[in-house]
């Protein structure tokens, strides 16, 4: 069996076009629906749990990963902000990301990290990777700054910056697959977290930076335009206006309950440190072939 | 089908991984997940949802977030 390298694949660190004579196999997992794309038939296998694929027929995939979504950090008191989490990475939107298997697969679908408790001051968590096995990876979100000495987190897509201009944001481990998070430039407005489709915004005195913008992957599921998004970058926290949400993202808020990640792979949104900070999102794992 | 959450702890109840996996899946597999899991909730109110680093407090059925070693000066 050829492996990874041989087909010209490794995971989120480089694009993954695989030339191939051989056709489409068969497999069954997670939830099975039946979809057109383009007018040609697949089966289309979705995991939002952790699973495992069952190659009946040996044969080619295409597949579309989300990494879980990064949480949100959070200020030490009221008055001072957390940063948004940053998206995870998203693998077989940007080009059709095919595979060729001959043998069962574990299917591990990240986890969201969780945001920084009520007045702690640190950071969120990372969001972990999905992996189909060993041959193909997303990573996980970056995580939101905190006021305590945390930049943001590198990952898919980083983690806005905690509170003060000494904090750097986080990082996007390939901007193929994500964006770097915001800035912050004082303790009351922090930055936003990098989404799929762009970077999260800077902080301001009062304004939490914007989360980025996450993907529309709807396509790759047979679906109209904006069924289905992922991968958005939480809103920055800030004592004035919550940093905005991104495209399929949540906002940053001031005060109370947090807003956690809703689609996939998307970060926590920020908040003031008398709230907790958000929760990112878990990920989704893909996986279609013709029938 | 909705999603569970399960926090993998190590000896001194350290999270150490959460997983996204229901728990059907999980008892039937101990192999592939090794060691000791408990639950963890990601969007119920009074429940803390677990992150790497955080400790599971087995008195209260929850889990502890870690605490900044040291809050900067802020502006």
């Amino acid at each position: 069996m050829p492996n990874r390298r041989e087909l010209g694949y490794v995971s989120a660190g480089s694009t993954s076009t695989i030339v191939a004579t051989t056709g489409y196999g068969v497999a069954t997992g997670g939830t099975s629906s039946s979809i057109t794309v383009g007018g040609v038939n697949y089966t289309l296998l979705t995991f939002t749990t952790d699973g495992t694929l069952t190659v009946t027929s040996a044969g080619l995939f295409d597949v579309l990963l989300v990494g879980g979504g990064g949480g949100a950090g959070n200020g030490s008191s009221a008055g001072v902000t957390g940063a948004g989490g940053g998206a995870g990475a998203v693998i077989g939107i940007a080009a059709t990301t095919t595979i060729y298997l001959s043998a069962n697969q574990t299917i591990d679908v990240g986890a969201g990290g969780s945001g920084g408790a009520v007045s702690s001051g640190v950071a969120g968590t990372v969001g972990l990777e999905s992996t189909i096995g060993s041959l193909i990876s997303a990573s996980g979100g970056g995580f939101g700054g905190g006021s305590g000495g945390k930049d943001g987190g590198n990952g898919g897509s980083g983690g806005g910056a905690g509170a003060q201009t000494s904090h750097d944001s986080g990082k996007s481990v390939n901007e193929l697959f994500g964006n770097n998070g915001g800035l912050s430039v004082a303790n009351t407005g922090c930055g936003g977290g990098g989404g799929y489709s762009s970077a999260g915004g800077n902080g301001s005195s009062t304004v939490g930076g914007s989360g980025g913008n996450g993907v529309d992957i709807s396509a790759f599921l047979g679906q109209s335009a904006n069924t289905t998004l992922a991968a958005a970058g939480g809103g920055g926290g800030a004592t004035g206006t919550g940093g905005a949400a991104g495209t399929g993202g949540v906002a940053g808020k001031t005060s109370g309950a947090s807003n956690n990640g809703v689609n996939a792979g998307c970060g926590g949104g920020g908040n003031q440190g008398s709230a907790a900070g958000g929760n990112g999102a878990a990920g989704v794992v893909y996986v279609r072939f013709k029938v | 089908m909705e999603r569970q959450y399960f926090a993998q702890l190590d000896d001194n109840n350290v999270v150490t991984h959460v997983a996204v996996v229901q728990r059907e899946f999980l008892e039937a597999n101990p192999q592939r997940y090794t060691g000791r899991w408990v639950e963890t909730f990601f969007d119920t109110k009074g429940k803390t949802y677990a992150g790497i680093g955080f400790t599971y407090d087995e008195v209260s059925e929850d889990f502890v977030a870690p605490v900044s070693p040291e809050i900067e000066s802020e502006v």
